[in-house]
C-alpha cells in the first residue's frame, strides 16, 4: 500500500521509532490529514491474560502513533510534532487474538496545532472499540538540529 | 504445596503491588518497578530502555509508553486498594504532556480523587527527576466489579 513516495517515505518514519517498531505498529494508508495503522496482536501485549485482553494502554500508543502521522500529513512537511493532550474512551475491550487498526483524522489545523480524531478497532470488526481524541503542536527547531 | 504462583487476592491481600504488575504481561515486559515514597505510597517506575523511545532526535520517550505506566498505577493501586479480583475496567482516561520524557527513568503516583461503589476516579502524575516538575498530568475513570 505504498502507493506514493509521500507515503513510502512516512511508512519509513513512523516504523523506524523504537517503540513503534517494538511493538509492531505499522502504516498501511496515507492521504492529507488522514493515516491508517495497524498493530498485531502478541502474548505480551496482554493486560488481562485470562481473557486474552490487550492492555489498555497499546490501543492508545496505537492511536497516538496514528494520530501524529495524521497531523503531520495535514502540514504537508516533514517536521516533528509533539502530542499536547489526549483522550481516550474505552469503548469495549478486544483480545489480542485479533490486530488493531486505527484510522486517524485531523479535522482541523492552524498554524502550528492540529486537532485529530480516531478509531481504534479490532481488524475486520465494524464497531470502535477505542476513541480518541487529542491535540498536537509543531516541534520547535531544536538550535543545532539539522533537520 | 503448590508451586502455582501467587494468585491475585493473595497479592492484593499483601499489598504487593510489584507482584501484581509482574502478573500482567505487559506491564512486566516494560519492566514496570514499584517504590515507596516517604509517605508509604507506591511510586512506579518505568526504567529508561531504547525500545521506549519515541523520538530519537531528542531522545524522548514515547508519549504512548509514559501512558502506559500512568494507567498501570492506576489500575494496579485500584485493583490492590479496592479489593478487586481483576484489573478494572478502564472507562476513559486523559492526559496532558508537559514535558517530553528524557532517556531517564520515569516515575509516576494516583492519587484517588472519588470513590464510587461503580466507579473510581483517580489522578495520575508523571515525573522524571523533580517530582515537582510535571512530565504529563491524567486523570482516568475506571470501572470497579461489581462483587462485594
Amino acid at each position: 500500500m505504498t502507493d506514493n513516495p509521500y507515503q513510502a517515505m512516512a511508512k519509513r518514519f513512523l516504523e523506524a521509532i523504537p517503540h513503534n517498531q517494538a511493538l509492531g505498529i505499522e502504516l498501511i494508508g496515507l492521504e492529507r490529514g488522514r493515516a491508517r495503522c495497524r498493530l498485531a496482536g502478541k502474548q505480551e501485549l496482554q493486560g488481562d491474560p485470562e481473557r486474552g485482553l490487550y492492555f489498555p494502554s497499546v490501543l492508545l500508543t496505537l492511536a497516538d502513533a496514528a494520530s501524529g502521522v495524521a497531523f503531520v500529513s495535514a502540514l504537508g512537511e516533514m517536521v516533528s510534532v509533539a502530542t499536547l493532550d489526549l483522550r481516550i474512551d474505552y469503548l469495549r475491550p478486544v483480545a489480542v487474538a485479533d490486530a488493531l487498526v486505527v484510522d486517524a483524522h485531523c479535522y482541523r489545523y492552524s498554524g502550528d496545532v492540529g486537532f485529530v480524531q480516531c478509531d481504534v478497532m479490532a481488524e475486520g470488526g465494524d464497531v470502535p472499540a477505542a476513541r480518541v481524541t487529542s491535540s498536537f503542536m509543531r516541534r520547535a527547531a531544536h538550535r543545532g538540529e539539522t533537520a | 504445596m503448590s508451586a502455582s504462583p501467587d494468585t491475585l487476592a493473595v497479592l492484593r491481600e499483601r499489598g504487593d503491588y510489584q507482584g501484581v504488575i509482574d502478573r500482567i504481561p505487559y506491564t512486566a515486559h516494560l519492566g514496570i518497578g514499584v517504590e515507596v515514597d516517604r509517605a508509604g505510597a507506591p511510586i512506579f517506575v518505568l526504567p529508561f530502555r531504547q525500545d521506549l523511545v519515541g523520538n530519537p532526535r531528542l531522545p524522548a520517550i514515547h508519549g504512548g509508553a509514559v501512558a502506559a505506566l500512568m494507567e498501570a498505577a492506576a489500575l494496579v493501586v485500584t485493583l490492590v486498594d479496592e479489593a478487586q479480583s481483576r484489573l478494572p475496567k478502564p472507562i476513559d482516561f486523559s492526559l496532558d504532556y508537559l514535558r517530553s520524557a528524557r532517556a531517564e527513568p520515569l516515575y509516576a503516583a494516583c492519587q484517588v480523587l472519588r470513590q464510587g461503589r461503580r466507579v473510581v476516579a483517580v489522578r495520575i502524575d508523571a515525573w522524571q527527576e523533580d517530582r515537582e516538575r510535571l512530565t504529563a498530568s491524567g486523570r482516568a475513570h475506571l470501572l470497579l466489579s461489581s462483587a462485594t
